[in-house]
């Protein structure tokens, strides 16, 4: 897993911008051009970060999901022209299903989107971001991430240590009984620890004056240049994604048209969407060209 | 000196009780000193330590006075850096989900500009020895780090004196003495003053200036470690008799209650020089028929991590008490969980006697079984505990919280609760950890009946000395593999760095000398063959 990409070296404000348009455009793509290059752009962010090996997975795993949707919104949207068959005397649409199964995509995008937008702007840096106008919510954030596999590893601790105090009988009314008994172990003992937390905060002075934020980071005027960049293509992007040069109409009949421009205009988009890698990886490139100019002088003075 | 804290009759009462948890204690802490404040459980210290501190001071009545000295503009309520408190769990102290953050939390707290923050947070994580773990989550890092976390996290708000209660209890033995050194390392390096309750006190006693005992919320009057052993050592019957080093034990046992009674390996060495040597004959083994024996286990936990046993070889007689040694992560916990059948091997097969003995378990936190209101409840849940519950003397508790009860209170409960399916085999992770010698010794008597009714024990444990004590077997794991397997004393003659500190002191002199007694009885043997 990429850690620390080129890219998060940005302003943190810089991020959070990037990473909330990114995340509006991606919900906002339903028309099949946007939602394809949107999709392709989180596919090789995903393996970018995570590796190709996951970022495959994830979409095998995920496309189901799609389908489901689809199911769900041909059951309950009987509008469109193409009738497929009937179900229950009411109909099954080609239209309906679509639109259900590229909302299943867009949701999976959406998601790819924010599990990348996790490792460019991590939590301190959220908090660097919201921490001085609303601490004590910050914070609270900050704690409730760490509550996460505090909890987990808590369950694992609960169901060794009553496994060989509950029958192991498969009957169902059991099982919820011996789930129960865990939810209220569960409970009791985060907050019998939530207490000395309490403590803690209060031992290293918690609530005594204005807090302040330890992390500092200055906006150069690098990050200028990049919020400039920023700008122009989310103002392209908006273009492409909220513009009339490519429609795509579901209902009541499917109906796509394209331009020119729209092409152009997605070009963009794609290129917003991938910036982090870009970057990354010119910046790789032109290391490797430095290093090549370096050995060329080096064999060149030996010779 | 000057003088930091000062407390005169101060006592202190918990709402709705009669009976003071901290009686009349009068003390005085300069800047600078090393305190040690030992007594049993439950006898006030967390109180007594959490009075030291007015923001986590317990609600409850206040009588007599306490001055705080620290410097001109203290307030009670709002300085908090002056005096840091650590706490016994590692883990419920830290706020923050990384290690740079909960660093700068208290210093966050108290206001100080960013660059100030950055710069004190770097020169603790260097002192402390933790700036390679800066940038980790909290979660991945281990107790003992977490621990070190703590402590380096007070230290960045550069504390005057330092309070810590029991803050070794949860780590294991490598981890809790890399702590106190570098806890000493404070004290003298940055001369912050250092109170800190243990149970432990081997290791602290030769380091501390004072050492306070406290007894049911007394205080007595602390002494330099020397005096306090010999006060301690005069009274063979002192509950504390156990706890005192096992040179000093070793001294006073062979009649030399002097000042200079002996308090380190190296000393109780010195002690030994002219004494005559020994020996001590070690158990002839008996073939003894197994309850389960383990052939050739490799175990891994996905297939793209390593084998964590690798080829395990194991057997438990019956009707004995049998100890798991080894370090952290040697596979303890896992071998447990492939004999209680939650995970099985990829390769080997454990045997066991027929018909199948039914085997109970008590893991590491006995806190996670409770789900009931008070430890009546817990009992009656379970066929059969209640009646144990009583025979362990739990009867005074039965109105109480689970969650109220001290560590080895719990203890004793899980067992009993466990206990309740009359198992034939026992198997307990961990169970020594953060429990008083006191406590300690009631889970040795209680094994002990449990065996006598035809049980058998297999336990995990970090504690060589209980392990030297009270088990009839050990066995080391180490590597994946099971290194030895022997009764005790035959497992620990073989060893001349992994065992008791009394073995340490005897080494070359009492040949399989292992415990306190064993100097008289090695002394005896040699009389007897003249």
């Amino acid at each position: 897993m990429k850690e620390e990409p080129i890219f998060s070296t940005l302003h943190p404000g810089l991020l959070f911008f990037y990473s909330l348009t990114t995340a509006i455009f991606a919900m906002c793509s339903l028309n099949p051009l946007y939602l394809g290059i949107s999709l392709m752009a989180a596919l090789l962010s995903y393996s970018f970060y995570f590796g190709a090996k996951r970022a495959l997975r994830i979409f095998i795993e995920a496309l189901p999901v799609a389908f489901v949707f689809a199911a769900f919104n041909v059951f309950f949207n009987h509008r469109g022209k193409t009738i497929l068959c009937r179900l229950f005397g009411s109909a099954i649409t080609l239209e309906s299903f679509l639109y259900g199964f590229c909302s299943g995509i867009m949701l999976l995008t959406v998601l790819m989107w924010f599990r990348c937008m996790d490792v460019l702007l991590t939590t301190q840096k959220f908090l660097y971001l919201f921490g001085r106008r609303f601490p004590n919510l910050a914070l609270l954030l900050c704690m409730t991430l760490r509550l996460f596999p505090k909890t987990e590893e808590r369950i694992r601790c609960i169901r060794q240590a009553r496994h060989s105090l509950e029958s192991t009988s498969d009957r169902f009314g059991d099982k919820i009984k011996n789930g129960m008994r865990h939810i209220s172990c569960l409970l009791e003992w985060s907050m019998e620890d939530g207490l000395d937390t309490a403590d803690s905060m209060k031992a290293r002075g918690y609530g005594t004056m204005e807090r302040t934020c330890g992390e500092e980071y200055s906006f150069t005027g690098k990050d200028f240049f990049w919020f400039i960049a920023f700008l122009i293509l989310t103002f392209l992007s908006a273009f492409a994604v909220f513009g009339k040069n490519s429609v795509m109409q579901y209902f009541p009949q499917l109906h796509f048209s394209a331009d020119i421009w729209s092409i152009i205009l997605a070009a963009f988009y794609f290129t917003f969407l991938v910036l982090p890698v870009l970057w990354e990886e010119i910046s790789e490139v032109r290391l490797f060209w430095a290093q090549k100019k370096i050995q060329n002088r080096r064999k060149r003075s030996y010779e | 000196m000057n003088e930091l804290v000062q407390l005169s009759h101060f006592s202190f009462y918990y709402p709705k009780r009669t009976s003071p948890a901290v009686r009349d204690v009068t003390l005085t802490i300069k800047s600078g000193e090393f305190f040690l404040l030992c007594g049993s459980s439950g006898c006030g210290k967390s109180t007594l330590l959490r009075s030291l501190k007015p923001q986590i001071t317990p609600h409850g009545v206040i009588e007599g006075e306490r001055t705080f000295k620290l410097s001109k503009n203290f307030d009670t309520d709002q300085t908090a850096s002056e005096i840091g408190f650590v706490f016994q769990d590692p883990e419920n102290q830290i706020v923050t989900d990384t290690v740079s953050h909960e660093l700068s939390f208290g210093l966050e707290n108290l206001g100080l500009p960013p660059a100030e923050i950055r710069q004190r947070v770097a020169e603790t994580a260097l002192f402390l020895g933790i700036d390679h773990l800066i940038q980790k989550p909290v979660n991945e890092i281990s107790g003992g780090e977490k621990q070190l976390l703590n402590l380096a996290a007070i230290l960045a708000m550069r504390p005057k004196l330092l309070l810590l209660d029991e803050p070794t209890a949860q780590l294991d033995p490598v981890a809790a003495k890399h702590f106190l050194e570098l806890l000493l390392r404070v004290n003298r390096e940055m001369g912050i003053a250092v109170m800190v309750s243990e149970h432990c006190m081997e290791d602290l006693l030769p380091i501390c200036d004072q050492v306070c005992l406290m007894e049911r919320g007394a205080l007595h009057m602390p002494l330099p470690p020397r005096e306090f052993v010999r006060n301690i050592m005069e009274n063979s019957s002192h509950p504390f008799w156990e706890a005192m080093p096992a040179a000093s034990r070793i001294a006073a046992q062979n009649g030399a209650l002097d000042e200079k009674i002996p308090l380190t390996v190296r000393e109780g060495r010195v002690f030994l020089q002219n004494f005559p040597e020994g020996e001590i004959k070690l158990p002839v083994c008996l073939k003894m028929d197994s309850i389960f024996s383990c052939k050739e286990i490799w175990f891994r936990y996905r297939k793209e991590l390593p084998f964590v046993l690798r080829g395990v070889d194991f057997s438990l007689h019956s009707g004995k008490i049998h100890a798991l040694l080894g370090g952290n992560g040697a596979g303890k916990s896992t071998l447990f969980q492939l004999l209680s059948g939650e995970l099985f091997p990829q390769r080997g097969s454990i045997k066991w006697k027929h018909p199948k003995p039914r085997t109970a378990f008590l893991w590491q936190e006995p806190k996670a079984m409770f789900s009931r209101d008070t430890v009546r409840e817990e009992l009656v849940s379970q066929n059969g505990a209640l009646e144990l519950g009583l025979k362990m003397g739990l009867k005074p508790l039965f109105e109480r919280h689970p969650y109220d009860l001290s560590g080895g209170e719990q203890q004793r409960l899980g067992i009993a609760l466990v206990l309740g399916i009359q198992p034939d085999l026992l198997l307990l992770d961990e169970p020594t950890k953060g429990l008083d010698p006191w406590n300690k010794k009631l889970l040795a008597e209680l094994l002990d009946r449990y065996r006598q009714q035809g049980g058998t024990v297999l336990l995990t444990t970090h504690d060589v000395e209980f392990a030297a004590r009270f088990c009839d077997e050990c066995s080391l794991l180490f590597g994946g593999r099971i290194v030895s397997s022997a009764p005790t004393r035959t497992f620990f003659s073989a060893n001349a760095l992994y065992t008791t500190n009394a073995a340490r002191i005897m080494n070359g002199k009492i040949k399989n000398g292992l415990l306190c007694e064993d100097v008289g009885q090695g002394l005896k043997t040699y009389k007897n063959q003249l």
